[in-house]
């Protein structure tokens, strides 16, 4: 009997005790399982800051801007991806190809709107308008650069979350570019707005946070208005009154960029952080110099030739006639590394991304004008461009010169001075005033083709003027890559996350040869 | 052996049962020795027939026993041989002989929870690998000891290198993108085996090895395999996957009083690679018959001829000899010259893959001392293993010591403990798209990799190799400058208390027992990229994993033998587990100087600490019913309650229940060709919770696609501030999470003829696994990448055969033969709602991926292009061209079968394993990339052609009428050989031509062992043994088993991933 009563005892107090380690009551189980390693809740700042980062980094300066340059003849594709790029050889048309900045896009147009929701009315940080203003322009810009890449795109029902974080919508609908238009225009409208009003919630404005504009609101504001200027550009096919639309288009260029100073640059780069077009070439060395830049630069006997590309060695190649001058024939060339020459552009390690320019703002007012058919204000408005173009095309030469990573290799080595703005505003009148005289809009996008050769990630709209140009049968820009003829691209595909998982984008990928037949709708197409 | 061990454990077990009897006694003696072979058995049960008085024989098989006169009979019985009853006479002395009956009848394994029972009284099937079959070849990786040995279980190696990982399922998969591999049990306590830290996508870094990789085999006494759901179901949520028991040595088998009993293994071997590429020997580095003097590829001229190039040839006037005067006969390189050598060289092949890698080595060392007493028994073990690699550099360093003991405290209680600890450090190389290897197999035959230094003269930190270092390192400076490593310390271990009563009847007991058990281990992984990786400045990344799972158990075990029919057992247990994970990571990045690369030489830095808990508890009871010893039915229910899942989405409960029926125990079916016979089914449910949270911010990550760095790091600096960001994490998490659900049912069958001549084993079982805990992708479009949830399903089919054969067994010549098959069928049935497939791992393409309707895994990627007959269509040229990305290959063999076998001559015994895989298909870069850089010997031969053709079948286009319907012709267009370059190149934008059949047989293990001394208490063995000696492989030039992942993409997917190892070497084995 004892002993039943001892083990009785033992048992009990083994229950006890395992019952009091065993604990398991739902309140307890949720303390356990709490996540202390993450926050759940952050400013908008801390969002936007980001926002601006990938923006720059991942959709103006990576891989659209990669392959354009390809498209464009920027650069030469010459390895791997980038040469069948170049060869039209299944990059172009490929799911996978974009997938990467199809994402980033949205995820930055996502974070956007969570920034502009959090600042809205009934939003945790109501009252910050001018943080709000901030994430429209962001949001706008974004969106019209899924738009302008992929055509027709999931946006209404894209890029949201609900109270829980989790996509309102898991596989959204394709809206129309004009549809998506409208929206990037409201959005900057309300940017206009906000971005007047005042950062009154107690979380205060972004200020450092801020990586474009360390929280300057009338820079924003200029931002705003100079790309307001380019997405009416961009949609003079379509427009009703084109001479209003043009108007428009100098009223707000009037209302932007005063000068390089104002400009949408993120320069945040250094030995670390690394310029986009530099992190690509110097982890794939895929692109060779284009020989179709270099005969548009010799023909108008241009400086730049003298100072934007290198060889093999990383000598500057002081011109045509230099013995190492060997550039890459646009779709002909041998799948090679170290072979040709290359842009000096591809080691401009800390050169500033240009979200946009003050070069393309001015090339927009001198187009606008010559389309209104102001030939002297246009002719005065290119020269400024010219000039402001080279200033710029210095900066990314120096920063290749200056590049801690490269110099530690051993270094470019420089041949030629640099170009200064006397020699610039010589150059305009020497070379490229006769030829403005001849075809006003044809010099005037030529020269805007040129300034967007650089390290500055302007290869992407680039590309975008190309098919505006297309599309109104202008073929100003002479492309000299012989499958041009049937392979040029005319769009980027839909990023395989959503050709594999959003029944919407899968009917309309299909086999993705219509990045070859479809043009965008605002040069022209329809879808 | 073991066999012998594990029934001395149960007699002395039995013996204490026994009660000592005083009255009117007189003493008996006797030995029992084996009818077969004369052998004394010790060990063997001696009992009084109709009480509970007896004796177990001593180590020479000796007994002693005092009788009552009512003795009538003794009943003498040993496990795996057949009792027999003797009668007690007049005589003082008994000379008992008993003859060995089919081992697998009475055969006892562990089953879960510790619960030794015997094997026919399971209603599913189990599968074991004992001591010595387990190190028969010396294999200091208990995974790759394991290959070929078991049915229904797919072990799948990474590669050759020192603690590679490998990858263990049974009975397929259950979950696409989480945890498939077994939960390991040693001594009764679940341990940690999965790998920390997963290889992701697989396409870049190093290997992480798997926890499973601190067990030292030479410790094992056994291995168990649970397979089924019903066999591991009380384990819970967490054996889903199947239980994989261990036995590690102990004292309880010792022999009893006395000196201790010691045994000392040691075994040296030596790793070559297992297959080297077909590499051509003929053409120069360069491009389109060009020599390029930094250039990835060899489509350059003969070598012969470089000393005629224009550029570079000493023959020639240009820019070198006008300078350097003419070299005739001799070649300018450049890299010479950049590493301060004389620039002018002879054109000459080199074999530099021959040169690059080493014969690796594996020393392996294991001591062990144990002994038994009247009231205990004690066991430690050390155990060494020192492997040095076949690349430079790598190798792996472990200790085990061990030490457990058990002792009885009195008449009810007993008590013991036993603990583990491992030190371990493994040091690897970088596998994968960028690794080590990538620099190796493509270099060109002109160049001279391991003569020419592989920095510039002056700067050991700047590259000097034959192609680019922006992304990929060479060779040999990455072996002297990059450094990846795994730092282990680990203990576990448990301590018990039991409580033993039969309530002073014969018919009932009762054992209840608390144990407590605390698996511990700190892992530091460090890799470094020295400085001038990616010539750039180098970077380093420290992460520490401190592990911590609690483990208590609660069980009471209670038996009644309700009469001489039919006994009754019951289980009832509580088990409450507790994980703590406990992360730190330091992160540096661009090394201020050359020299040092060390994280305080950095100059941007990032950090990391999270710590999170989770809990299990389990309540779990069994009730089983042996009737006759013919019909065994047992079930099980066990409900677990789980922190990880969100609010009231808890606790689940899962049943299971199994039925074993012996016929051959019906009095009228007895024979002597079917000799046992058992037929077996069961079904069970089991689940897996899924890790839950809130959605959450975190600051982005910057990095892949075509950087090979980390482009971005927060905070960025400005002149004003250090900005740091967050945002929304790219996976969110379903706030309505349950757990997935798996429903099995089997059905088997073990029959014996001949009494044990043959055996034969079936079981057929098949598993439906619903709402599957996974990352859904999402659209990118919603602006989120993927959304933990259930979703899919997926079900196997499994059939698993096991034939043992025992065609010779005479006194010297004994001979066995063992197959194991198993035939695996995984198929996924559903994603979730608009998901045709899930990513696994690869690249942006071609990657491995789960997709409705295919065999699991796939690979997925861009095909050839194909008319709507499925026809590939070449193009003009005659090559084939890039379809649509779309399945390309099925990773998933046919079946595989293992064939075992011994034959023992005398005192020699030979074994071997040879692994059969038929089917199954992986991608294989490296294969694709040696003919698209000119460097396979299949590249140079094409050359050569006047002309060749597509090797498939395909068709042209013949005409497009004016609807533009195409009509097509079979291919035949030839290509010039001249033209090879631009045709590999273009195959090789077609990721279907890297998809291979990677079928083979293998020699796993050969091995011959002899006593070589055997007196006095003293045993010598000495063996001989080979690994993977021999290999049949439609997969040419690289081992079909040398793939890249640790997660579920393993086995699929290579891309110079490490390489396979050969092994060849001796062992001693000492006991006294």
């Amino acid at each position: 009997m004892k002993r039943i009563y001892n083990l009785a005892k033992g048992l009990l107090v083994t229950a006890v005790i395992s019952a009091s380690m065993v604990s398991c009551s739902e309140d307890v189980m949720d303390t356990i399982n709490e996540d202390t390693n993450h926050t759940k809740y952050v400013e908008a700042k801390f969002i936007l800051a980001d926002v601006i980062t990938s923006t720059a980094f991942n959709v103006v300066g990576g891989d659209f801007n990669t392959y354009a340059s390809s498209y464009v003849e920027h650069e030469v594709g010459t390895d791997n991806q980038l040469y069948r790029a170049e060869h039209r050889d299944n990059e172009p048309s490929a799911s996978s190809t974009f997938n990467n900045v199809w994402g980033s896009t949205y995820a930055a147009l996502k974070n956007a709107r969570i920034a502009i929701e959090k600042c809205s009315a009934g939003g945790k940080q109501e009252g910050n308008q001018v943080t709000k203003g901030i994430a429209e322009v962001l949001a706008a810009y974004n969106s019209a650069v899924i738009a302008d890449m992929f055509g027709d795109a999931p946006y209404s029902e894209a890029a949201l979350i609900d109270a829980t974080g989790l996509p309102k919508f898991m596989n959204p609908k394709i809206d129309s570019q004009k549809d998506i238009y409208i929206g990037v225009m409201k959005y900057l409208n309300d940017a206009i707005v906000d971005l007047k009003g005042t950062d009154a919630h107690g979380s205060g404005p972004m200020k450092d946070f801020d990586l474009l504009y360390q929280g300057d609101k009338a820079s924003w504001l200029k931002l705003a208005y100079g790309l307001k200027a380019r997405y009416t550009m961009r949609l003079m096919k379509r427009s009703t009154a084109v001479n209003t639309d043009m108007q428009a288009v100098l009223d707000n260029v009037a209302l932007s960029f005063a000068s390089a100073d104002d400009q949408a640059a993120f320069s945040i780069y250094d030995a670390s952080n690394l310029n986009p077009l530099f992190d690509f070439q110097w982890s794939r060395d895929g692109l060779a110099a284009s020989e179709s830049m270099s005969q548009k630069l010799a023909e108008r006997n241009d400086p730049r030739l003298r100072r934007v590309f290198v060889d093999a060695g990383w000598m500057q190649m002081t011109g045509a006639d230099d013995e190492a001058f060997f550039m890459a024939p646009n779709g002909t060339n041998d799948e090679a590394k170290y072979y040709y020459n290359t842009s000096i552009f591809v080691f401009s390690q800390t050169a500033p991304t240009l979200i946009m320019s003050y070069h393309e703002l001015l090339f927009l007012k001198a187009e606008a004008l010559a389309r209104l058919g102001s030939t002297v204000l246009a002719q005065a408005a290119l020269k400024d461009a010219v000039v402001a173009a080279i200033a710029n095309t210095e900066v990314n030469v120096a920063a290749a010169f200056n590049a801690p990573t490269v110099n530690d290799n051993g270094g470019l080595t420089e041949t030629t001075d640099a170009i200064t703005p006397a020699e610039a505003a010589t150059y305009f009148t020497t070379s490229v005033l006769p030829l403005f005289t001849a075809n006003p809009l044809k010099e005037i996008m030529n020269q805007k083709y040129l300034a967007f050769f650089g390290a500055s990630g302007e290869s992407t709209e680039c590309f975008s003027d190309i098919r505006r140009m297309k599309g109104l049968n202008e073929n100003f820009v002479t492309l000299k890559n012989p499958l041009n003829a049937t392979k040029f691209p005319l769009r980027c595909p839909y990023g395989s996350d959503d050709t594999t998982n959003n029944p919407n984008v899968i009917t309309a990928y299909g086999d993705g040869t219509y990045v070859y037949t479809e043009k965008v709708w605002w040069a022209g197409g329809t879808r | 052996m073991s066999m012998k061990k594990i029934s001395l454990l149960l007699a002395f077990l039995g013996f204490i049962g026994l009660q000592v009897v005083l009255a009117q006694t007189r003493d008996i003696s006797g030995t029992v020795t084996s009818a077969d072979d004369g052998s004394s058995i010790p060990g063997a049960s001696v009992v009084i027939k109709g009480t509970t008085m007896g004796t177990v024989t001593d180590m020479d098989g000796n007994f002693t026993l005092k009788i009552t006169p009512s003795a009538k009979v003794l009943m003498v019985s040993f496990v795996g041989m057949a009792s027999i009853e003797v009668p007690i006479t007049g005589s003082a002395n008994y000379a008992v002989k008993l003859k060995s009956e089919n081992i697998s009848v009475n055969e006892v394994v562990v089953t879960a929870m510790g619960i030794t029972k015997e094997k026919k009284a399971l209603g599913y099937a189990v599968q074991d690998v004992k001591s010595d079959e387990l190190t028969q070849g010396s294999n200091s990786d208990l995974s790759g000891a394991l290959q070929g040995k078991l049915s229904g279980v797919e072990i799948t190696p990474s590669s050759g290198m020192p603690g590679a990982s490998s990858k263990i399922t049974i009975r397929g998969s259950r979950s696409f993108t989480g945890d498939n591999t077994p939960l390991y049990v040693v001594d009764g306590m679940p341990i940690s085996s999965a790998n920390d830290v997963s290889t992701g996508n697989s396409v870049t870094g190093t290997d992480f090895a798997n926890r499973s990789v601190d067990i030292d085999p030479n410790d094992i006494e056994s291995v168990n395999i649970l397979k089924g759901q019903a066999a591991s179901a009380l384990y819970g949520m967490r054996a889903s996957n199947g239980v994989v028991v261990i036995t590690t040595k102990s004292g309880k088998s010792a022999r009893k009083g006395g000196k201790p009993e010691i045994s000392f293994n040691s075994s040296v071997a030596f790793d070559v690679i297992s297959v080297m590429p077909d590499l051509q020997k003929e053409f120069a580095q360069g491009s389109a018959g060009k020599y390029v003097a930094v250039n990835s590829f060899s489509w350059g001229p003969k070598i012969a001829e470089l000393s005629n190039d224009a550029k570079v040839g000493g023959d020639k006037v240009n820019v070198n000899t006008t300078r350097d005067g003419m070299k005739p006969g001799m070649y300018y390189v450049q890299q010479r010259a950049n590493a301060g050598l004389d620039p002018w060289a002879k054109p000459q092949v080199y074999n530099n893959a021959d040169d690059f890698f080493n014969v690796g080595r594996t020393l392996n060392n294991s001591f062990n001392i144990a002994q038994g007493f009247d009231k205990g028994d004690y066991s430690f073990s050390l155990g060494n293993t020192t492997t040095t690699g076949i690349v430079p550099t790598t190798g792996m360093d472990r200790y085990n010591g061990k030490l457990s003991a058990n002792a009885k405290l009195s008449e009810n209680w007993s008590t013991g403990f036993s603990g583990n600890f491992i030190i371990s450090s493994i040091d690897k190389q970088s596998s994968a798209n960028n690794g080590i290897v990538a620099t190796v197999y493509p270099a060109p035959p002109s160049y001279d990799l391991a003569g020419i230094p592989s920095y510039y003269k002056g700067d050991p930190t700047k590259q000097n190799t034959y192609r680019s270092t922006s992304g990929f390192d060479g060779a040999y400076w990455a072996a002297d400058n990059n450094s990846f490593s795994e730092d282990l310390q680990r203990f576990f271990g448990n301590f018990y208390l039991k409580y033993s009563t039969k309530f002073n009847t014969t018919n009932q007991s009762l054992d209840i027992k608390f144990q407590l058990g605390d698996d511990s281990y700190t892992t530091k992984y460090s890799d470094l990229w020295g400085y001038g990786h990616s010539n750039a400045f180098g970077e380093v990344s420290h992460s520490v994993y401190k592990i911590n799972e609690m483990n208590s158990l609660l069980t009471a075990v209670y038996n009644l033998k309700i009469n001489d029919d039919l006994i009754f057992d019951a289980l009832v247990g509580n088990e409450f587990v507790q994980k703590r994970t406990d992360y730190t990571y330091a992160y540096g990045k661009d090394f201020n100087s050359s020299g040092w690369n060390h994280i305080d030489n950095a100059s941007v830095f990032q950090a990391s600490d999270t710590y999170s808990r989770k809990r299990t508890v389990g309540v779990f009871g069994n009730l089983s019913l042996a009737y006759k010893s013919m019909l065994y039915l047992n079930a099980t229910g066990r409900n677990d309650v789980v922190s990880s899942m969100p609010r009231n989405n808890r606790s689940f409960f899962y049943p299971s229940v199994s039925l074993g029926w012996i016929f051959t125990e019906i009095e009228s079916l007895k024979n002597d060709f079917l000799t046992y016979g058992k037929i077996r089914a069961s079904y069970a449910e089991v689940g897996q919770a899924g890790d839950y949270y809130d959605t959450y911010y975190a600051t982005p990550v910057y990095g892949g696609g075509f950087s090979s760095g980390t482009p971005i790091i927060y905070p960025i600096k400005t002149d004003k501030a250090n900005v740091v960001a967050f945002t929304q994490n790219s996976t969110v998490y379903d706030p309505n999470l349950k757990p997935q659900n798996t429903k099995s049912y089997e059905f088997g069958a073990d029959l014996t003829f001949f009494k044990g001549v043959v055996t034969f084993g079936y079981t057929y079982s098949r598993q439906n696994v619903k709402d599957q805990i996974f990352s859904v992708p999402l659209a990118a479009s919603t602006g989120s990448a993927s959304l933990i949830t259930n979703g899919g399903s997926i079900h196997t089919n499994s059939h698993e055969v096991t034939l043992g054969l025992n065609p010779i067994n005479k006194k010297n010549i004994k001979w066995d033969l063992a197959f194991n098959f198993s035939k695996i069928d995984n198929y996924v049935d559903a994603l979730a709602p608009g998901v045709n497939s899930i990513f696994l791992g690869g690249f942006v393409e071609p990657q491995v991926r789960a997709g409705i309707g295919a065999k699991f895994p796939v690979l997925y990627g861009v095909g050839y292009l194909r008319n709507d007959a499925g026809q590939i269509v070449v193009d003009a040229k005659g090559f084939p061209q890039a379809g649509v990305e779309q399945v390309i290959g099925t990773v998933s063999p046919d079946f595989r079968l293992g064939f075992n076998t011994t034959l023992e001559v005398y005192k020699f015994r030979l074994s071997a394993v040879l692994d059969w895989k038929k089917g199954g298909q992986m991608y294989s870069g490296t294969a694709g990339l040696l003919d698209y850089y000119g460097i396979s010997q299949h590249s140079a031969d094409t050359r050569q052609l006047t002309d060749f053709m597509f090797d498939k079948p395909a068709v042209k286009v013949a005409s497009t009428d004016a609807n533009g319907v195409k009509t097509y012709a079979p291919n035949d267009i030839k290509i010039k050989g001249a033209d090879a370059q631009a045709y590999f190149s273009s195959v090789n934008n077609i990721s279907e031509s890297m998809i291979y059949d990677n079928s083979f047989i293998k020699l796993r293990e050969i091995a011959l062992a002899y006593p070589v001394y055997a007196k006095r208490g003293i045993s010598i063995n000495a063996n001989i043994f080979a690994r993977n000696l021999l290999l049949w492989s439609t997969f040419k030039g690289l081992d079909p088993e040398a793939s890249q992942g640790n997660n579920n993409m393993a086995g699929a997917f290579e891309r110079f991933s490490m390489p396979g190892t050969s092994s060849y070497g001796l062992g001693l084995n000492v006991k006294f």
